[in-house]
């Protein structure tokens, strides 16, 4: 049997600089027949630079590096939602991602309903997720709430319903970010022990997280990324110590 | 090609899920539900009818369903072009998430675009049993390909638009006026007599894909004929010329399009 794999080769992803030029289409139809000066224009963000990594299976990775780093870049391009502009990526495996878990909830249907919408968006057949129904409801402690619009429910609600379907479903490689935490302090232990028998199950894991104790607990392996590039990698004990003493600096 | 139409079909289940979801809430706060669909046209061109035929002086029946035809087309191609635009926009919770194709999201609005035109020709049909029920034949016979045929017409209409309202945000507002233009020189309302006055009037009129599009709709339900192989030849080839360009986009934006989200 083949293996799971991530490679990364190479690769540089730049944040295309439109996104803040944004233009119109009468600006644009104006500036080229030249009646109007073209605004000036900012630079690419080059958030991943030359990166080079390979992950295999068996393999917990763990990234961690300071805010803007490129961590949930990385993810990003490892889940293909975000293309690089030059060099490889490949992999193997079914992928799941897990970012925010709150994203894409309908408020005006019901907790049911979303339950179906969320598990047909992950790739599950409406048997599958018929079946999986019932447990989702169990453990997200919701009772007779599931029926209502979730419009109605407290924040608290809606976060144990999207992390007990967003785990319902597992993957060959599975990549988190920060998604660890999630309602009171009951159901906060009982969700990190769900979450880690599903990244258990999972072939390899890519994990990004400040919380520096999880890391040394999961993974095997970690990261330190700054400013798009790689600067530690080894194992969690050491990695973690590096970055503790780039933080004091 | 091949690969991505696959990707399209294992996602299947997720897009049929949504457009479901839209014709749900499209309808959801009324108690005639669906219904409203068929009623709005059918009792619009009452109206229209009855102030065009006062008006204009045209013959009621076959007026009015000049009118319920022209009306339903248009609806599809404005709810394509205009209201597609935000198809995208719309999907930027999924397009965040998940990646897959990005044409998933304007087929989302096409299938319920489309379901709404099926209902709305209803109407149409039940104006024709009142007026000329023998011409339901052909309209029946034809129907079918002529539905597939506006389908891929809307697909390819609303990706386009959807890539070009997501990166030019005035999209909404400029279309509409281009569309009103359109709307002038094609023959939704107004009927060919009053296109050949003029001859550049008239050769637009006959190079105007809309007025074929509109004759597979009405040649059958109105004047009880087939619609002619030239009103085929230019359905098609505007569905080809639209698919290439919604198709060379899609491939050049698709992977981008998240950043402009």
């Amino acid at each position: 049997m083949e293996e799971c794999y991530i490679k990364m080769k190479d690769a540089n992803l730049y944040y295309p600089s439109d996104l803040y030029n944004a233009m119109t289409l009468k600006q644009e139809v104006f500036s080229r027949l030249k009646l109007q000066k073209t605004k000036e224009r900012l630079d690419d963000v080059h958030a991943l630079k030359d990166f080079n990594l390979e992950i295999h299976e068996g393999e917990r990775l763990g990234v961690i590096g300071f805010n803007g780093a490129g961590k949930s870049t990385l993810l990003k391009a490892l889940a293909g939602l975000y293309p690089i502009r030059t060099g490889i990526i490949e992999s193997k495996g079914k992928i799941r991602s897990m970012f925010e878990l709150t994203l894409g909830f309908d408020m005006e249907s019901t907790g049911r309903e979303n339950i179906i919408n969320r598990g047909l968006m992950l790739g599950g057949t409406p048997k599958e997720v018929a079946a999986k129904e019932e447990e989702i409801i169990d453990f997200a402690e919701l009772g007779q709430f599931i029926d209502y619009p979730i419009r109605s429910y407290s924040s608290g609600m809606l976060v144990r319903l999207a992390f007990a379907i967003s785990t319902s479903v597992t993957g060959d490689i599975l990549l988190v970010d920060e998604v660890l935490s999630a309602g009171d302090i009951n159901f906060q232990a009982k969700a990190k022990k769900r979450m880690l028998s599903v990244m258990d199950q999972a072939k390899i894991l890519v994990l990004v997280l400040h919380d520096m104790s999880t890391i040394k607990e999961v993974c095997n392996r970690t990261i330190l990324l700054d400013k798009g590039r790689i600067v530690a990698d080894g194992k969690p004990d050491e990695v973690v110590k590096e970055y503790l003493s780039r933080l004091s600096n | 090609m091949k690969q991505y139409l696959i990707k399209v079909y294992e996602t299947r289940y997720f897009w049929s899920h949504l457009a479901k979801c839209d014709l749900k809430s499209r309808f959801r706060r009324s108690k005639l539900g669906l219904l409203w669909a068929v009623l709005q046209p059918f009792f619009l061109t009452i109206i229209m009818a009855f102030v065009f035929s006062t008006v204009f002086n045209q013959p009621l029946g076959e007026y009015m369903l000049y009118i319920l035809s022209g009306m339903v087309v248009w609806d599809i191609v404005m709810a394509s072009t205009v209201a597609g635009g935000s198809c995208l926009l719309c999907s930027e919770q999924y397009i965040r998430q998940f990646n897959h194709p990005i044409t998933i999201y304007s087929l989302r609005y096409t299938v319920l675009n489309t379901i709404t035109f099926m209902i709305e020709i209803i109407a149409l049909i039940i104006w024709v049993l009142v007026y000329a029920p023998i011409n339901l034949v052909f309209a029946l016979m034809t129907l079918p390909l002529t539905v597939i045929l506006l389908f891929f017409l809307a697909w390819a209409l609303t990706t386009l638009a959807g890539y070009l309202n997501t990166k030019y945000r005035d999209y909404p507002q400029i279309m509409a006026l281009l569309m009103q233009a359109i709307w002038y020189l094609s023959p939704v309302f107004f009927k060919e007599e009053m296109f050949m006055s003029r001859p550049f009037l008239k050769k637009m009129f006959q190079l105007n894909p809309l007025t074929h599009i509109l004759d597979l709709i009405r040649k059958p339900f109105i004047y009880g004929e087939m619609p002619s192989i030239t009103n085929y030849l230019f359905t098609i080839g505007t569905i080809a010329v639209l698919g290439l360009l919604a198709y060379r986009i899609n491939k050049r934006n698709e992977k981008k399009i998240i950043f402009y989200l």
